[in-house]
């Protein structure tokens, strides 16, 4: 076993590279002039820019929040970049074949080759670099079915009344700590808007990459279903290894309306530190999602990377019969640490809530699950069903569980278990007996161990999903 | 002024402060009363017990005018040796048995205490420097552990504001039954008790802690359980009475091989509030502890479990189970549980499950189609919810009274 | 083809296996036999590799030191060991545990690798004659699994596995008639001139349909007794009742 934990710490980081793009940035610091610059730079309409002011002077009034189980030095938030973008060789790609040879070269050494997106995945891509979206594939086909996918500053310029009309409806600029830093300087992001009654031909997919040094990352991402729509949209993220922490504080907004669907999965390899805990990205990200009646909206996250991951991928169930569903993998070695886990607030009538969450540690670790299932007076006939399983490989790593369930509704039902236990040497005797190394073992019985939530993923995203946990586990033993 | 200057400005005995400080006083100057951003005080409506103790008078001096009839009537007896205090003071002539065993009442908070530990929160701080004494019970290894079981009653009278401490040894390889028992007169006192319970090696001892105060009562009380290698506890909390009540037990596992079972009951109704707090510190490798909470809630009352289980890095063998589920019995009745795990070891097997749900409608509907009147079968069901608890009781006098109280749980029939 | 000598295993402080001497030869198969608490599971767990145990003494297959081999090395020596309590992994597909196990025994031995649709071919063919649902392979190993169901998934597992010594714990146990003679008859399809076999048993049952050549009782930690199969027969009606001289029987 002591082979494992050793192997796990020498686990390396597969998309640690840089890449020599050109780059242009805000200076460092945050105060209305960057906000000002950031909202000029993007030639955004003066009722965003006031959006952002807002945000930033009720920011400024906050303290950095406490009650997370995560530890790490004070950010001076002072002390970064707001605002990174590869510098334009001219005007804007008109199409893919305008984009960067450089930043194509990127996104193809991270397995997210945009020509071949384009021609034959069928998945329409975003691709975000530190800022800003370099290329959007697909939109034509969308556009055919009225699907408008681009980033977000186009939806500002080409789709305001949208953008107005929904931006901050869920989370708010004043929601948390992060939430308002971001609204303030966030830079790019995805927009989706799926019309009524249509169902999205193809998975949507934004790619984010952070790649500058010494800069904050703050996408934010709006996701519009109208009613009766069905959209599955598929984020994934990786940064280069660098010694000093970068912070990614991003917002993701779900509007789902009545009976419209949204799948929302994440697939998160930041980078996540070297193994004495130097460098890795800060994760702290807030994404909620807001369902009307008989809307369903499913969060599935599989999280291997970060330096320290913050989020809880939540759900506000407002509409009668509507439907939330949380599914999580989160896969913690070295130093890493996570405090994540998910909200369901039940409102609407006969509401239905799933949450199923699987934590690994490893190596010097910690692992948090926090959840919060809220079942409001009003929400009469609510279920909810909450399954949180810790796996902990080495004695010096950490798993935590920190459940709440309040219900003011008699005729709720909300179940809640869990179980936290370290990996089974039966199951690794058994399966070492018939010849498999002990880290093929370990992989196998991980991967079951996460199966559940593997199965919630598009399939041709589950496959990446095996193999990234693969990773993350790699020299895990043998 | 914060609250905590003001409580002690209040309620601190004069010459006191001085005499007794030992660095308490510091504390709460530092740490403060606590409020709802204290995860563990989350749903406690702390503020209202703040200020029932801001509001109530200090404890009497003069001799209480109580007789055995109505500590009998309040508490019950169940047998064996009985110390009762009155307004948190030890009254030896209502008390029986005191030669049987070993007890002293010590002015001081330090006296007779077990393992020095910080206070667990502000009422903790006050009531060793506000509670008018400690008594301190040393329960020996000569003590038939066969026998009834020793019994310490609380009796609030005048409506002050008391402190009650007790502190309890229980020898090596002895084996023990104790219950506590808190009760009131509807007059409006505000009861802040802290019991210790010092467990030796291989020592045994089962412990209850029942709590069925008049509805006035606002009560905050805390069980701290420190055990030795070896040893074995059950310790149960019933919260029935009081506006307002808070039981918070803490143990800790200061050898390995021990193993604990916490249960108990809380049956709030009207606008009752009950709010069960058990922290259990694995600090000892190869211990085994289970929690099991049964609550049932009614009219517009609110109960609260927060369970939490920590398993310390260096540790092994540790073996914790929590369980605990909710019966809302009204519409307007509210539940909230946060079951906690907090692990930093790998040879642990941890659980917990938590419900919130009512009274399953088919099994009414199975109980009626016999013949069975609405009102005895939802009765009926809440005694089985609660069995598992109840069921566990010793002796049968006090499971009795509580599973009488159980049943009065179940009001008038509703559909 | 297996030579155990002097084995001697510790767990806890208590010596469980007390000076063993075991030899087995090509194609033959031996079955131990013994009271509960005789040692005969720590020898089958000793044999394979299991962590717990302080051993001492030797243990070599095909001249093969095994005492020095990690279980999966063991396993790729040809050991294979039938648990009597098949473990549960929830999550993992059987059919995909089947071919990483075979996968990683052919590649040690320098094998091509075996695609999952040939290998889908092979089990089902080996599951028809275990009288095994298809069914099966899409299940997570073991989850769920019947005790019948979990033995005939250690013996499909060995016939796809073609080990040189097959160890089969208790593998009788927990089976009702019908179950034990398809279990047996796949144990006794797999017997082959170059594959020898250990049967440990508390039973004499299975032995009426897989005949040993040798029969060992183990008591307190070593063999106290051998003979031919008639031995078994006459266990069954004198019971473990140890010959005078070896100590008082329990």
């Amino acid at each position: 076993m002591s082979d494992v934990i050793e192997t796990l710490v020498e686990r390396e980081y597969a998309f640690g590279f840089h890449s020599d793009v050109e780059t242009e940035r805000a200076p460092k610091g945050l105060n209305e002039d960057v906000v000002r610059l950031i909202s000029a730079k993007k030639e955004e309409p003066e009722w965003l820019l006031e959006w952002r002011l807002a945000a930033l002077r009720h920011f400024l009034t906050l303290e950095e929040p406490e009650w997370q189980n995560v530890h790490h030095p004070p950010i001076d938030y002072q002390d970064m970049h707001y605002w990174a973008a590869p510098k334009p060789k001219g005007p804007g790609p008109a199409s893919l074949d305008e984009v960067d040879p450089e930043i194509r070269a990127t996104f193809d050494k991270l397995g997210i080759s945009l020509a071949e997106q384009e021609r034959l995945s069928g998945v329409a891509v975003d691709a975000i670099m530190d800022s800003v979206s370099v290329v959007t594939t697909f939109k034509a086909a969308l556009a055919e079915v009225g699907v408008i996918f681009c980033s977000f500053s186009e939806a500002v310029r080409e789709h305001p009344e949208l953008v107005r009309k929904h931006l901050g409806s869920v989370v708010g600029p004043r929601d948390n700590f992060f939430a308002a830093l971001n609204a303030a300087v966030f830079s790019d992001g995805s927009f989706c808007y799926i019309p009524a009654g249509v169902r999205c031909p193809m998975e949507l997919s934004t790619y984010f990459r952070i790649n500058a040094a010494e800069t904050g990352q703050f996408e934010r991402t709006l996701i519009v279903a109208e009613e009766g729509s069905d959209v599955s949209y598929l984020e994934g993220c990786t940064a280069p290894k660098r010694d000093e922490n970068q912070l990614h504080a991003a917002v993701v907004e779900l509007v789902a309306c009545d009976d419209a669907t949204i799948k929302y999965s994440t697939v998160q390899n930041w980078y996540p530190g070297d193994a004495e805990g130097r460098g890795g990205i800060y994760n702290f990200v807030t994404k909620r999602g807001r369902a009307g009646a008989r809307a369903k909206i499913s969060w599935t996250q599989v999280e291997t990377g970060s330096a320290i991951t913050w989020k809880y991928p939540s759900v506000i169930l407002q509409g009668d019969d509507s439907i939330g569903e949380f599914y999580s993998v989160a896969v913690t070695t070295n130093h890493q640490q996570a405090d994540t886990g998910s909200k369901m607030i039940h409102i609407g009538r006969n509401t239905t809530s799933t949450i199923v969450s699987k934590g690994i540690s490893a190596g010097k670790a910690q692992s948090t699950y926090r959840g919060l299932v809220k079942v409001l007076r009003s929400a009469t006939g609510a279920r909810n069903h909450t399954q949180c399983d810790s796996l902990l490989i080495g004695s010096e790593c950490g798993a935590h569980t920190f459940p709440y369930v309040e219900v003011k509704n008699d005729t709720a039902e909300v179940e809640h278990e869990a179980s936290t236990s370290k990996i089974s040497e039966d199951q690794l005797f058994y399966a070492r007996q018939r010849g498999l190394t002990e880290e093929d073992a370990t992989s196998m019985i991980v991967n079951g161990f996460c199966r559940e939530v593997f199965d919630e993923l598009p399939m041709e995203y589950a496959v990446e999903a095996h193999a990234l946990m693969r990773l993350s586990l790699e020299g895990a033993v043998g | 002024m914060r609250a905590s200057a003001k409580l002690l400005e209040r309620h601190l005995p004069p010459g006191r402060r001085a005499a007794e400080a030992d660095g308490v006083v510091e504390w709460l100057d530092a740490h403060g009363m606590p409020d709802n951003h204290d995860e563990a005080w989350r749903y406690t409506p702390v503020e209202a017990i703040v200020a029932a103790l801001e509001s109530a008078a200090p404890a009497p001096s003069t001799k209480p005018a109580i007789d055995r009839a109505l500590v009998d009537e309040l508490a019950g007896d169940h047998g064996g040796p009985r110390l009762v205090l009155v307004d948190g003071v030890l009254v030896p002539e209502l008390s029986d048995g005191l030669d049987a065993i070993e007890v002293t009442w010590e002015r001081s908070f330090a006296a007779g205490a077990g393992p020095a530990h910080e206070p667990a929160d502000g009422f903790d701080a006050l009531s060793r420097l506000a509670g008018a004494g400690t008594s301190v019970l040393r329960l020996s290894a000569d003590f038939s552990p066969l026998g009834p079981p020793v019994q310490v009653v609380h009796v609030g009278l005048s409506g002050a504001a008391v402190h009650p401490r007790l502190v309890v040894h229980v020898a090596p390889g002895s084996a023990h039954h104790l219950i506590e028992t808190y009760a009131s007169l509807d007059t409006g006192s505000t009861v802040n008790a802290t019991t210790e319970l010092v467990v030796g090696r291989d020592a045994t001892l089962t412990h209850h802690r029942v709590q069925v105060e008049a509805p006035s009562t606002v009560h905050v009380g805390r069980t701290h359980v420190d055990q030795a290698a070896g040893s074995t506890v059950r310790t149960s909390s019933i919260l029935l009475g009081a506006a307002i009540a808070r039981a918070a037990v803490h143990v800790r596992f200061a050898g390995p091989g021990s193993s604990l079972v916490v249960d108990g009951l809380y049956l709030p109704k009207g606008e009752q509030r009950h709010d069960t707090v058990v922290t259990v510190d694995h600090a000892a490798s190869h211990c085994t502890s289970a929690q099991r909470f049964r609550g049932v809630i009614d009219d517009v009352a609110r109960g609260s479990f927060s369970g939490h289980v920590i398993v310390r890095q260096g540790t092994v063998g540790t073996d914790a189970d929590q369980s605990n589920r909710n019966l809302l019995l009204a519409p307007t009745a509210q539940a909230d549980t946060r079951p906690w795990l907090e692990i930093f070891a790998d040879d642990v097997r941890c659980t917990h499950g938590a419900t919130v749900g009512r009274l399953d409608d088919e099994a009414l509907l199975y109980l009626r189609s016999r013949g069975i009147p609405l009102a005895e079968a939802r009765s009926m069901l809440v005694a089985a919810f609660a069995a598992e608890v109840v069921e566990a009781m010793g002796p049968v006098s006090l499971r009795e009274r509580v599973a009488t109280a159980v049943a009065a749980q179940v009001g008038e029939a509703r559909s | 083809m297996l030579h155990v000598a002097n084995l001697k295993a510790v767990v806890d402080g208590k010596r469980i296996l007390d000076g063993l001497d075991l030899d087995i030869g090509p194609g033959e198969v031996h079955a131990i036999m013994g009271p509960n608490g005789a040692g005969k599971s720590t020898l089958s767990n000793v044999l394979a590799g299991r962590d717990g145990y302080e051993v001492t003494g030797t243990a070599t297959l095909d001249g093969v030191d095994l005492l020095t081999l990690t279980p999966e090395q063991r396993a790729a020596q040809g050991l294979f060991l039938g648990f009597q309590y098949p473990i549960e992994i929830p999550g993992v597909g059987n059919a995909y545990f089947l071919r990483t196990a075979v996968n990683a025994i052919r590649r040690e031995r320098g094998e091509d690798e075996i695609s999952a649709v040939e290998m889908l071919a092979l089990a089902k063919e080996h599951m028809a004659l275990l009288e095994m649902d298809p069914a099966f392979l899409s299940r997570s190993v073991n989850a769920g699994f019947s005790g019948g169901e979990k033995k005939r998934n250690e013996v499909l597992q060995m016939s796809l596995l073609q080990p040189k010594l097959a160890i089969l714990d208790e593998t009788d146990s927990g089976l009702d008639i019908d179950a034990l003679r398809v279990v047996a008859e796949g144990v006794q399809r797999l017997r082959h001139p170059e594959r020898s076999m250990l049967l440990i048993t508390h039973y004499p049952r299975m032995l009426e349909y897989v005949r040993p050549d040798r029969v060992h009782v183990l008591d307190r930690g070593r063999i106290v007794r051998s003979g031919d199969h008639t031995l078994a027969t006459e266990l069954e009606t004198t019971g473990y009742g140890v010959p005078a001289g070896a100590g008082a029987p329990a």
